[in-house]
């Protein structure tokens, strides 16, 4: 085979080796032997023929039997085969290592020990280490103990020796600079043939974001949950309000004809009262038709009271200044009452030429109603009422406040309750209907006072009607 | 002169009282239930005082008010009625003087009978 493969043929022998053209490309081959004669010690390397062919060459010395050196020995080995593997596999790990540095996702080998074998660029730029000082030290030990971690212990130390892998482990790291970021870990075993060590793979992912995302999602939905919740019960609270409101509508339109045809009797009773009396001259008949008539206008008067319920149902909007009703409420009201020493203060600056839609007559009997009830609840001498107003984009809002005697907490919640009376107070309003005529406005009154310290009233209106479907 | 009187309301009770009311104080009273006849009548006669009942079948009290204005300005006109509102109704007829006033059911007759002697005839 040496025949073959340095080229040598029979004629060769006892030529230099040097004047030899041999197939194999070694360099300084007459050098190297002589220096291995020399040396008494062997020279192994690898060289290529010129077919490409890998060869280890030995040159060792030879011995003679009585152990002298008298020449060297060249063999040589055919390696072909396991070079090529060889490049293969470097050509694979640089494969790898390429992909492991180009990753973005951390990436760090561990031994079976938990120590760091390697780490990738992305790993060294995410935790802010070097390679080389992280090599060897036990993961655990890293960046200031973060990695030490009883549920990744448990992982890294017993489930992956059984399983090989486990993903979506999540962990926390605070980064001085950076703040707290998430992470989750996804890890594998490598059990390395031939040997009982093996190799374990940790992949890293910033999921911090995601999680924030995930917890804004969730508390919007919360939120979201809430507001659908409070959206809900206020329709239904709406919708309530109106059926109601057509209720009372529907109440009022038959109070109204009710009402109605009962003053044509009573007229014709008051009209044949007043006959009899002409006719019969007789006091005790007198007396008693007297009595009779007194009844006729009581019935009116009831009829009176039930048509002023029922005719708040009515709105008959029109474009007016709210200040202009507001002023003329309480000229009105300090005409008819007794002021003496009350003083009255008007701070409505705020909505001085704001027009609003409503139906002027019904507010105005509104506010003429609550300066009635302001200026009876009032000290003669030391009252003080004051009259305020605001306006936003939607709504305009008055309030009247008195330093009177108050409501007593008990009574306060009944003074607008929607139980018909025909006891009606002031103007014939009471503030029951108040509430009324606000709500089919779409607005609203709220009433707050302490007992002894006065009462404020509160009086919205949008400053456009709302059509009540 | 005894004073013409014309009464239309469309409830026949109250308009048969106050027929014999008006009667008995010694006018001379005209009295009908239907708007229809009313305009029959006061095309024929010349009155007085007219008492019209505001809501009715057909024409209304200020429908009669008009007509009977046309045809006789001098008559005083009162719209009667058991409407709740009635003077908001009648708001631009009171102002132009068109009707001579109003009275709501059911009224005082005292002041009813006062009122319509203080007409002129």
């Amino acid at each position: 085979m040496a025949r073959k493969v340095m080229n040598l043929i029979a004629t060769d022998i006892n030529r230099p080796i040097g004047d030899i053209k041999l197939n194999i490309d070694i360099a300084n081959l007459e050098e190297t032997i002589l220096g291995v004669i020399e040396d008494m010690a062997p020279n192994e390397s690898e060289v290529k023929d010129k077919e490409g062919r890998w060869y280890s060459v030995r040159i060792r010395p030879y011995r003679t039997i009585d152990n002298k050196i008298d020449g060297a020995l060249i063999s040589l080995i055919d390696i072909d085969a396991i070079k090529r593997s060889q490049t293969q596999l470097q050509g694979a790990l640089s494969y790898t290592q390429a992909i492991i540095e180009t990753m973005r996702e951390p990436l760090v080998a561990l031994d079976g020990d938990v120590r760091v074998l390697s780490a990738n660029k992305s790993f060294c730029d995410t935790f802010n280490v070097h390679a080389s000082d992280i090599k060897d030290k036990l993961l655990y030990e890293l960046g200031r103990r973060q990695w030490d971690n009883p549920v990744l212990r448990k992982l890294l130390g017993e489930i992956l020796p059984k399983k090989n892998y486990f993903n979506d482990f999540e962990l926390s790291f605070d980064f001085p600079e950076i703040g707290q970021k998430t992470m989750a870990l996804n890890g594998r075993q490598i059990k390395l043939h031939g040997k009982d060590s093996s190799l374990i793979l940790l992949v890293i992912e910033d999921i911090t974001e995601r999680k924030k995302a995930e917890d804004i999602l969730k508390r919007d939905n919360k939120t979201l949950d809430k507001m659908i919740d409070k959206r809900s019960k206020e329709l239904i609270r709406l919708q309530m309000e109106l059926v109601k409101s057509r209720h009372l509508s529907a109440v009022g339109t038959l109070a109204a004809t009710v009402a109605h045809e009962l003053r044509n009797p009573l007229a014709d009773i008051a009209i044949s009262i007043h006959r009899i009396k002409k006719i019969v001259k007789d006091p005790v008949v007198e007396e008693i038709l007297t009595g009779v008539n007194g009844r006729v206008l009581e019935s009116n008067q009831i009829i009176n009271d039930i048509l002023m319920y029922s005719k708040t149902t009515i709105v008959r909007y029109e474009s007016a200044k709210i200040n202009d009703i507001l002023i003329s409420s309480i000229d009105e009201q300090a005409q008819n009452f007794p002021i003496g020493k009350i003083a009255i203060n008007e701070k409505i600056a705020r909505t001085k030429d704001l027009i609003i839609e409503v139906d002027p007559i019904r507010i105005k009997e509104v506010f003429l109603n609550i300066l009635h009830n302001a200026l009876d609840a009032v000290d003669k001498d030391a009252g003080i009422i004051e009259i305020e107003s605001d306006v936003n984009d939607s709504m305009v809002s008055i309030l009247i406040k008195d330093n009177g005697e108050g409501i007593a907490k008990k009574d306060l919640k009944n003074i607008t309750n929607p139980f018909f009376t025909t006891k009606a107070k002031g103007t014939g309003l009471g503030l029951v209907v108040c509430k009324q005529v606000l709500m089919l406005h779409s607005g609203s009154l709220t009433i707050k006072s302490v007992e002894g310290k006065g009462t404020t009233v509160t009086v919205t209106l949008p400053i456009h009607k709302k059509e009540n479907v | 002169m005894y004073k013409k009187i014309l009464i239309v309301d469309d409830d026949s009770g109250v308009c048969n009282s106050l027929a014999m009311l008006l009667r008995e104080e010694g006018y001379d009273v005209d009295a009908t239930t239907e708007s229809s006849e009313a305009v029959v009548l006061i095309e024929k006669d010349r009155y007085d005082v007219c008492l019209f009942d505001y809501k009715m079948k057909g024409l209304n009290g200020k429908d009669l008010l008009k007509i009977t204005k046309n045809i006789n300005p001098q008559c005083s006109v009162f719209i009667v009625s058991a409407m709740f509102n009635l003077e908001e109704l009648c708001q631009k007829e009171i102002k132009s003087g068109l009707a001579t006033g109003v009275i709501s059911k059911p009224f005082d007759v005292e002041e009813l009978l006062k009122k319509i002697a203080a007409m002129d005839s």
